[in-house]
């Protein structure tokens, strides 16, 4: 009973564990997507100021 | 394939704590009285501690860097390493308390080493304070640069120098450096220990990158927003 009671224990950490790492890797795709976007708005804004 | 070249030392993480999970819960231990199960807590709470001193190490490395390239960067790397410290700071106090309710009966004791770390704590804390105290941004990352090298070593005496001098504590180490010297550690325990040390090494790197990450896009987004306002 209590090596089940571990078993469970550890699977359950195995689980959250691995669901906090798949979260830090789709957090950092998103982090990947939004720095794109920032640096081609940035691009622009200096292009824009270099023709005036 | 790309990206398992790419992301292979957070890979190398996972699997080392996930490996720290099953061996740190399910493997022997050694059975000492009043420890018992609860030494297991050892590759959990002094694994976090361990990843939160390397990465203010790192902070430290940035500050000093700063003071002599002045790059802003430097600076939200010092940051966001000091954030991820408080991080699993605040995890190894709180994986401490339960560890202490559960071998001496209380989640606080009034134990040097115990004091010491929350002292530690707050001395990063306070970093945190004193830089949303500043507005000037140079002036700001400079005089953080220079608090977080005092902070590092006042740091280091609080949780490693002034411990040593009592003449009792509930923590390892008066006379040593526990876990770390030959013979400290039980053999058994080893195989778990080492590679939860990397382990928590690799995820404290991991998250001070995504800080660093975030604390960028923040500036450049608050840069660009300057940028429209004043051309508004």
């Amino acid at each position: 009973m209590g090596e089940t009671k571990m078993l469970v224990v550890v699977l359950l950490l195995l689980i959250i564990f691995m669901g906090i790492a798949a979260f830090l890797f789709y957090l950092e795709k998103r982090l990947a997507h939004a720095e794109k976007e920032l640096k081609s708005l940035k691009d622009a804004e200096e292009k824009k100021a270099a023709e005036k | 394939m790309d990206q398992v070249k790419k992301n292979w030392w957070k890979l190398t993480g996972i699997v080392l704590l996930l490996y720290v999970i099953v061996g740190g819960l399910l493997f022997d231990v050694p059975q000492l009285d009043n420890l018992l199960q609860s030494i297991r807590s050892i590759y959990f709470h002094v694994g976090m501690w361990f990843g939160m001193i390397f990465i203010l190490g790192v902070g430290l490395v940035f500050s000093i860097r700063y003071l002599s390239t002045s790059d802003p960067k430097d600076d939200l790397r010092a940051l966001s390493a000091v954030k991820t410290g408080l991080l699993f700071g605040f995890l190894g106090l709180l994986t401490g308390m339960i560890w202490a309710k559960f071998t001496w009966g209380a989640f606080w004791l009034n134990d040097p080493k115990l004091n010491g770390a929350v002292v530690g704590v707050f001395i990063y804390l306070a970093y945190m304070v004193l830089r949303s105290s500043v507005d000037d941004r140079e002036k700001r990352a400079k005089l953080a640069a220079v608090y977080s090298i005092f902070a590092f070593v006042l740091f280091i005496v609080f949780i490693m120098i002034l411990p040593r001098t009592a003449t009792f504590s509930i923590h390892p180490g008066i006379e040593s450096n526990p876990a770390l010297v030959p013979g400290d550690l039980a053999a058994e325990m080893r195989p778990v220990f080492y590679p939860a040390m990397i382990g928590w090494f690799i995820m404290s790197y991991w998250l001070y990158r995504i800080m660093f990450r975030v604390s960028v896009l923040a500036e450049m987004t608050k840069e660009l927003s300057e940028n429209k306002k004043t051309e508004g």
